[in-house]
């Protein structure tokens, strides 16, 4: 019942936008031609009375009729006619009685809106490949209005009738413009064509209307900041944004203002991956190579996104080339890759596969953690281009982690995986209609053991434990999305998903030794659950300089028999106060029916996926954001954003809880709660010919509030930095040569450490265990406080310099040299307290280095 | 004012707007630098108290102090001499703690102070202490009402290869109350005493002097070696084990796990009887030496909240440590008010077996 409500709920949202047309178009399409070219509007206008039978009724008052209009002939409607002679006038027109009535009125009359609309659509693509180009702008050029491409390369939008002047961009493309006679709905392909040479291009559009709140990455000289250890790593560059971090502690690696690591959305071509990540987080699994656009979202989050409360990450791969076989080779420190695409049948069927494999490296011995990391990714492509509005896509990935990580006293092991899949269509229906609909696999599994060995005062081991762990999770998904163009200023996206998720969890074993084969692990009840939704979306521009879009995303969530209806409305505004200055402001609801359950004693690798449930109840986001942009349109950009972010149901491992240590009780070892966070971003931007700079900066305050912690009082959320910073820079040499830079700068995180000691409780009662090893290390520490202190700040400081031959060879060379981390900066501190009944008991700071100063090269070569 | 806002409206026309939100950014960071460092706050030493008082039992109270951690220093838990200790019992009074010296807690890391009133069910307790130098401590708790418990079942058995005793009992849980129960066993040690007359006078034969005379006239028929087992508080702890999914330990640990203690509250079976058993590690029923000649006490208890709560954490804090980190610990909550540690009352039934010959 619930889910026919929702539905129906979805089709009469739909509904109620169909759009009123105006019937008073009737008289307006009448055929009238002047006779002459140069008159005054009062001429034309009685002109009209005399010849067409229309009758329009006018006074001086209201209108300059002595004004003189000179018309070019090319005029054969009423419409047409008057959309040329009352341009500027402060009236409006209205139809009564079969007769038009030009009234007075405060604002000037939209002339467009005399003559008839029609649709211009059609897709962007890549000259050579046909790859569709994503954000490509389209702009007529004499109305100064644009539109851009979605991720499929598709556009629309509607233009008066009559003549046009279009301007199609992209960056590193040269522009393409044509002159355009509108009195149909039209349908443009445009395919634009590289630049000779690669030049560093500032698009900006006439339209500076900001149309959501995401950031593009890369950015312009995003990928100079990339480098992981030779790595191009197209992820990294999301951590140069203000309110972003990296984090080493955790295998997600990114949190976003406040965020948890499980409340970021990442979705490669659609589909979630419950684990973008290679080498604990350090490198993310979307190869260069591979790659086609990426979009990241932490401001506003459009309707069509569910799922994570604090940014989605929506990447897409390249289709492949329909023309011509190409492809991409990469070596560096840390693996190699290779990427090939090619038409299977020339302009109709093409492939693209990726594959990469990381080796062996004498530069691990580097590593303060002592790691060998065994990574491989292939990612393949089939895109087949049935007809002219027909298109077919097969992606499919799987990648693999394999890691083991020893150290004085602790040994980690690290399996983690992902697999992929997923068909997709797109049509397009008409001038105004544009859906994709698709089905998607996605399945993870993590394996994960920790092996922890207490010394005593002389070194030797005391007493060594081992705890293991293992979850796997898998969906099917199948989704509808569309794009539905209503009127020039208004357009709809709509859709709806069916998603089944089963989450399969292991036992905890706790043994001597590291358990590194997954048949060891006894399977415990698969927690199946289902989420059906739907979403609406208005884009709606009442005034030429002012963006809204409101909309809804609802969903239906179902575990046994536990069920959540959630209803997240969603809010964008952005108004173009001038040609240079921007305002946006957003609100958003966020709901995550998944859980995230790190579990803070075991190492890095301990993530369990757990669904909602009656006990554990889904998260939620809301959050308000308020922006403002400056663009000078000769390469300098600036934004500051401030936000508050609140955060209910988010999870904790409860007190020393170990989950899933037993089936029946696993909810009772997670505690929910709530967070909150606010501060300010901002970003500068500056590029010229010869330099581009990048700095960012972030305020911001994050805070935890759990019922059984801290005695309920508020603590400062872990990652907690007030203060980080970002600086970058590019400076192309020539045009072979760039040198870059780039500097990171964070505040301590925050931390927990016992303030006292004292008697263990059954020393106290006389009491003692003949088979404990630890007798004299029995004490108890004692906390007064979460999270009450503050880890030291710490930096890091990255340089290379790039070599890149010319585009316009057949064959290209890229050769990155650098140095990651220059001054060998620990990633991270953590703190321990060592000491036994013997010995002094001392605060020691481990300083986390999993990268030290690193010098890497990487070769890639295109051809 | 007019000139002001003329100035603004200027700025933000030729977009030097970007200038007013640097400023104001500047101002932001510069009121937002935190503080930050481990110990860099001095932090006061607190009284610490670790107390079970038992209906039946008088009182033996366990106070010390904390210290400072990280600082670097040795560990060395001083015996507070100096505390001024007075239980107050609801309609019963109030006694006042003495310094109890006695050899039998010379090895206990806190000072005990001892009292003469004998504890009583369903009463209400307060125990306050001031020390001159770490100030005043106070903690309230209650001796819960006593309740019935009856052995079913003991038999030896193999629990995964470990040799056990298998306890099994009933309880008859009382409707009126949320109950707490902790069952545990320990083997209380005995002190052996051994004496002889000679000529009237009593020797004792544990003396280098008593034994060698004792060597001189042990065949005189009238010198006859008598024995007294005497038992102390000095306990060994027994590992138990659980395979009952309804005690909180199966939360904590598997059902190998071997535990101090296991807990269960009677919220599946308030008002109910309840028939449970544990496993008790039989390593140690027979001394390996007179040292560790006692006596096997089963026991199970009846607690209050706080004191169920304070060991059920303290039980997961002690599985957790040496495993994991220390910042990673997580340290049982008391109720000492101004101090740290568990003020708790219980009521307890007990059954002893005999394994060594005292």
């Amino acid at each position: 019942m619930r889910l026919f409500i929702l539905l129906i709920a979805n089709l009469t949202f739909c509904l109620a936008v169909r759009p009123c047309i105006a019937q008073k178009k009737d008289l307006l399409s009448r055929a009238y031609q002047p006779d002459q070219k140069k008159a005054t509007v009062k001429s034309f206008l009685n002109d009209i009375n005399a010849k067409t039978g229309v009758v329009i009724e006018f006074s001086s008052n209201n209108i300059d009729l002595e004004k003189v209009i000179e018309t070019d002939n090319k005029q054969k409607s009423i419409g047409q006619v008057l959309q040329k002679i009352l341009e500027g006038q402060k009236i409006r027109l209205l139809e009564k009685n079969n007769k038009l009535i030009l009234a007075p009125s405060s604002e000037i009359i939209n002339t467009d809106d005399l003559v008839p609309s029609y649709v211009v659509y059609g897709f962007v693509k890549e000259n050579d490949s046909k790859e569709p180009m994503i954000d490509a702008t389209i702009m007529e050029s004499g109305k100064q209005k644009a539109v851009i491409t979605n991720a499929h390369g598709y556009f629309s939008f509607s233009l008066p009738e009559g003549d046009h002047e279009l301007l199609v961009s992209y960056v590193g493309y040269a522009q393409k413009k044509i002159e355009l006679s509108l009195h149909s709905n039209t349908r443009l392909d445009f395919e634009l064509a590289p630049h000779a040479i690669m030049q560093e291009i500032y698009v900006t559009t006439d339209d500076n209307l900001k149309k959501n709140g995401s950031d593009k990455i890369p950015d312009a000289n995003g990928d100079n900041y990339n480098y992981f250890l030779g790595e191009n790593d197209p992820v990294r560059s999301a951590y140069t944004l203000p309110g972003v971090l990296n984090v080493s502690q955790n295998l997600s690696s990114m949190l976003v203002r406040g965020g948890g690591p499980d409340e970021n959305l990442f979705l490669m071509d659609g589909t979630q991956v419950y684990n973008p990540s290679h080498m604990l987080g350090a490198l993310s699994i979307v190869n260069q190579t591979a790659l086609k656009s990426m979009q990241f979202f932490k401001n506003d989050f459009p309707a069509k996104y569910s799922g994570s409360l604090s940014s989605v990450m929506d990447v897409y791969t390249k289709d492949g080339n329909m023309k011509t076989w190409q492809g991409e080779a990469n070596a560096g420190i840390l693996s190699g890759s290779l990427t090939v695409e090619g038409p299977i049948v020339k302009n109709k069927t093409a492939v693209m596969a990726s594959f990469r494999h990381s080796w062996p490296s004498p530069l691990w011995n580097q590593s303060q953690i002592n790691i060998q990391p065994d990574f491989y990714d292939v990612d393949a492509k089939l895109t087949q281009l049935i007809n002219k509005n027909n298109k077919l896509m097969l992606n499919f990935y799987n990648g693999l982690d394999k890691i083991n990580q020893t150290s004085s006293n602790t040994d980690n092991l690290h399996e983690w995986g992902n697999t992929l899949g997923s068909v997709g269509w797109n049509h397009l229906f008409g001038a105004k209609s544009f859906i994709n609909i698709s089905a998607d696999y996605s399945k993870y599994h993590n394996l994960g053991g920790y092996k922890y060995s207490l010394l005593n005062d002389e070194e030797e081991t005391v007493q060594t434990r081992s705890l293991g762990t293992m979850s796997s999770i898998e969906h099917y998904k199948a989704k509808l999305q569309a794009e539905i163009y209503i009127t020039n200023k208004t357009r709809l996206n709509t859709g709806a998903e069916y998603k089944h998720s089963i989450v399969k969890p292991f036992e905890t074993k706790i043994t001597q030794h590291l358990e590194d084969n997954k048949s060891g692990f006894t399977s415990f009840t698969p927690l199946a659950f289902d989420e059906i939704s739907g979403y609406g979306e208005l884009e709606w521009k009442p005034l030429s300089r002012m963006v809204i879009r409101p909309g809804f995303h609802l969903s239906e969530y179902m575990f046994d028999s536990y069920a959540n209806l959630s209803f997240q409305p969603r809010f964008f505004i952005s108004y173009k106060i001038n040609h240079k200055n921007n305002l946006f402001a957003s609100y958003n609801q966020m709901t995550q029916f998944l859980h995230l359950v790190t579990n803070p004693y075991v190492g890095l690798n301990a993530d369990f996926w757990v669904p909602s449930t009656a006990a554990l109840l889904p998260e939620r986001s809301e959050s308000y954001n308020l922006g403002y942009s400056f663009n000078n349109r000769k390469g300098l950009l600036f934004s500051v954003t401030g936000y508050y972010k609140s955060l209910v149901n988010v999870t904790n491992y409860a007190n020393g809880a170990t989950l899933f240590i037993n089936q029946n009780n696993w909810e009772q070892n997670i505690e929910s709660g709530k967070g909150w966070s606010y501060g300010v971003e901002s970003i500068l931007q500056w590029s010229s010919n010869k330099i581009a700079l990048h700095i960012s900066y972030t305020l911001s305050w994050s805070w935890r509030q759990f019922a059984d912690i801290n005695n309920g009082n508020k603590f400062p959320y872990k990652y907690d930095r007030r203060h980080v910073l970002n600086a970058g820079a590019v400076i192309h040499i020539s045009k072979r040569f760039d040198v870059s830079g780039l500097w990171s700068f964070s505040t301590g995180d925050a931390v927990s450490l016992p303030d006292y000691i004292y008697p263990d409780y059954n020393a106290a009662q006389q009491e003692t265990n003949p088979d404990d090893l630890l007798k004299n290390y029995r004490f108890l520490y004692q906390f007064t406080g979460t999270n009450q202190y503050r880890a030291a700040n710490n930096q890091r400081l990255d340089a290379a310099l790039s070599y890149h031959s010319l585009n316009e060879k057949r064959l290209q060379l890229l050769i990155t040299a650098g140095v990651y981390n220059i001054t060998g900066s620990p990633d991270q501190y953590s703190y321990d307290l060592l000491g036994s009944l013997t010995t002094k008991n001392i605060l020691i700071q481990n300083n986390i280095v999993n990268y030290m100063m690193i010098p890497y090269l990487s070769v890639t070569l295109k051809f | 004012m007019a000139i002001d806002k003329f100035i603004l409206f200027n700025r933000w026309r030729y977009g030097n707007i970007v200038f007013d939100v640097v400023i104001i950014f500047l101002s932001v960071f510069i009121f937002s630098c935190t503080k930050s460092g481990y110990n860099t706050k001095s932090l006061p030493d607190k009284l610490v108290v670790l107390a079970e008082i038992t209906a039946g039992d008088t009182a033996n109270i366990p106070i010390g102090s904390t210290l400072a951690a990280g600082t670097g220093n040795t560990i060395i838990f001083s015996k507070l001499d100096n505390v001024d200790a007075i239980i107050t019992g609801q309609g019963a009074g109030t006694q006042t703690l003495l310094l109890n010296t006695t050899s039998d807690f010379t090895s206990n890391p806190m000072a005990v102070y001892s009292g003469t009133s004998v504890f009583v069910n369903n009463n209400t307790y307060t125990l306050s202490a001031t020390d001159p130098l770490l100030g005043s401590i106070e903690a309230t708790t209650v001796v819960p009402d006593s309740f019935s418990a009856k052995k079913t079942e003991t038999e030896t058995d193999d629990l995964n290869g470990k040799k056990v005793l298998r306890f099994a009992f009933t309880i008859n849980d009382a409707a009126a109350q949320k109950n707490y129960y902790i069952f545990d066993a320990v083997k209380q040690l005995v002190n052996t005493f051994k004496y002889f007359y000679w000529q009237g006078t009593r020797y004792d034969y544990n003396t280098q002097q008593g034994y060698n005379l004792y060597q001189q006239v042990q065949n005189n028929p009238n010198v006859v070696l008598y024995t007294d087992t005497i038992l102390t508080h000095q306990y060994l702890q027994l590992n138990v084990f659980t395979r009952d999914n309804n005690t909180a330990n199966a939360g904590i640990g598997t059902l190998d796990s071997a535990y101090s203690r296991i807990f269960i509250t009677d919220s599946l079976f308030n008002g109910h009887q309840y028939e449970t058993e544990f496993y008790i590690s039989r390593d140690y029923f027979k001394a390996a030496d007179s040292t560790q000649k006692g006596v096997v006490q089963v026991r199970v208890k009846s607690v209050s909240k706080e004191l169920y709560d304070y060991l059920f954490q303290y039980e997961r804090y002690n599985l957790n440590f040496g495993n994991f980190p220390v910042g990673n610990l997580s340290s049982p909550q008391g109720n000492i008010k101004n101090g740290f540690g568990i003020f708790g009352g219980s009521a307890r039934k007990q059954w002893s077996f005999y394994y060594d010959s005292l």
